[in-house]
């Protein structure tokens, strides 16, 4: 264990991004969950996958200066996840179909999109591996600086619209009537998942980016007395997730994503099965 | 509009460009029990969103007094109880119309939250999550909230749906007593005539797209 704590360690931006994608994305699954908008938190990502394949076809990825081929994958994914969001939101003012209807085809859209895209890149299935995977392991200090500061500026717009983003997820008509626009903070938090997603899925990739919207959450919401405990279990179910998971794949020599993914839904399954005991003895 | 709060006058209202009610005229005057009756689809929600400011009038005008507060208290069942929500923090969102983003939840919020718990004598269980509550304790969370907005004008939307007879009772007795306290204009959707017979000042009655004020019941 002491090797990862070691300043050396050739992994440790890998961690450090990890962990910090995994419990942005925790926190506001959150409101993923409890909003039902779960298959979004699926759509999203694969968007964001989508942007990053159209770009890597685009570019070239393999070849040039790996930090500007990132930083044009970042801008792809922004894209295309916001594209996404956009879509959504000015298709949907008018219609009265179910909003779910909308999110599956752009969930369709993307995946036909992501593949079609890498099946064109000269790379091929090397570039495909790393979609799906992220690029957890090759996290740079620079990338890793664009993440920590990208992430602070999230926590900050989360903390500070915290109260009204709560409020007019319980009950926009109330908040009308307090005067809170519930479209504006619909798109504030929205505009916080477009950008968590699309940091998210440059480094994690979107298989993680989606486990990490639900999985927290739903075992934070069986165990929170109050949304800040909620928020906070599902901040350090990530943080074990994340960094159990990381030191597992590095022994087993184990894709690290996967593995972050599987120990979330362990603590996941065990925390159901324990609360439905607890339920039946009471 | 003299001494109203809120007046609508001979105004249509509706969605989309189509009426559901036309011709309204009607006042909310302070300290005033209103009953709002009528069939299921006759209106009383396009009044009562009409009221709220929700729905521009498609013709004729609404107004309202400056600075006016509606405390507005919703049908219970469109609340998701899936939220880590105790009573008293959704008692506690009506204090959040005066706190700006940068401010912290502060004592006073709470101290004011508080006392419309009080007031709705849902102090006991205020502490409880709201999910465990029962029908007539969530719905008196609900009135503690509206009232947590220092309002002026309590709009509420069938409060007593799905309650018991001495819940009901107990939350129209809690109400005359709010309006009477407080000078507050009270106007509630209900399909229970009955039960609100003696205590209301004027019945709304919504039927044939049209809505006619009786006096009291």
């Amino acid at each position: 264990m002491s090797e990862f704590l070691s300043s050396d360690f050739i992994f440790r931006n890998a961690i450090a991004g990890g962990w910090i994608v995994c419990v942005l994305c925790a926190v506001l699954g959150v409101y993923v969950v409890l909003r039902r908008l779960v298959l979004l938190g699926m759509a999203l990502p694969q968007a964001g996958a989508a942007g990053i394949a159209l770009v890597f076809f685009a570019t070239g990825h393999s070849h040039g200066d790996p930090g500007q081929a990132h930083a044009f994958a970042l801008g792809g994914s922004l894209a295309a996840t916001f594209t996404a969001l956009g879509l959504l939101v000015l298709a949907g003012r008018k219609s009265t179909q179910p909003v779910e209807w909308r999110i599956g085809g752009i969930l369709a859209i993307a995946t036909a999109a992501t593949l079609l895209f890498v099946a064109l890149s000269p790379t091929g299935d090397l570039e495909m591996t790393s979609l799906l995977r992220g690029e957890l392991l090759a996290i740079s200090d620079r990338d890793l600086g664009v993440l920590a500061a990208v992430a602070a500026v999230l926590a900050a717009v989360f903390v500070l619209f915290r109260r009204e983003i709560l409020l007019v997820s319980f009950d926009p008509e109330f908040a009308r009537t307090i005067g809170r626009d519930p479209t504006r903070y619909d798109l504030v938090l929205y505009l916080l998942l477009g950008a968590a997603i699309s940091v998210g899925v440059m480094t994690a990739g979107p298989m993680v980016v989606f486990a990490f919207l639900v999985l927290p959450a739903l075992t934070a919401l069986r165990l929170g007395r109050s949304m800040a405990m909620t928020f906070a279990v599902a901040a350090a179910i990530a943080t074990v997730s994340s960094l159990g998971g990381f030191a597992l794949s590095y022994h087993a020599d184990l894709p690290t994503g996967p593995v972050y993914v599987l120990v979330a839904a362990s603590i996941w399954l065990v925390v159901s099965f324990a609360m439905r005991v607890r339920g039946r003895a009471a | 509009m003299a001494d109203a709060q809120l007046a609508i006058e001979g105004a249509d209202l509706g969605y989309a460009g189509r009426s559901v009610l036309r011709h309204v005229s009607l006042s909310v005057r302070p300290g005033e029990f209103v009953a709002v009756l009528g069939a299921n689809g006759s209106g009383k929600t396009t009044l009562l969103r009409s009221l709220l400011g929700f729905l521009p009038p498609l013709s004729g005008r609404i107004e309202r007094a400056p600075g006016l507060r509606i405390g507005y208290v919703p049908q219970r069942e469109t609340l998701d109880d899936r939220y880590p929500l105790s009573g008293a923090d959704v008692a506690l969102f009506g204090t959040y119309g005066d706190l700006s983003c940068w401010r912290r939840t502060g004592v006073r919020a709470r101290e004011r939250a508080r006392a419309a718990l009080a007031s709705c004598g849902a102090l006991e269980f205020a502490n409880r999550r709201y999910a465990e509550l029962s029908g007539g304790q969530r719905q008196r969370i609900l009135i503690a909230r509206a009232l947590a907005t220092s309002p002026s004008v309590l709009l509420l939307d069938e409060p007593t749906a799905g309650v018991d007879q001495a819940s009901e009772a107990a939350i129209f007795d809690a109400l005359a007593e709010l309006r009477r306290d407080r000078a507050l204009a009270v106007w509630l959707v209900t399909h229970h005539e009955e039960a609100l017979r003696g205590r209301v000042d004027r019945i709304a009655r919504v039927a044939d797209g049209a809505v006619a004020l009786e006096p009291r019941a």
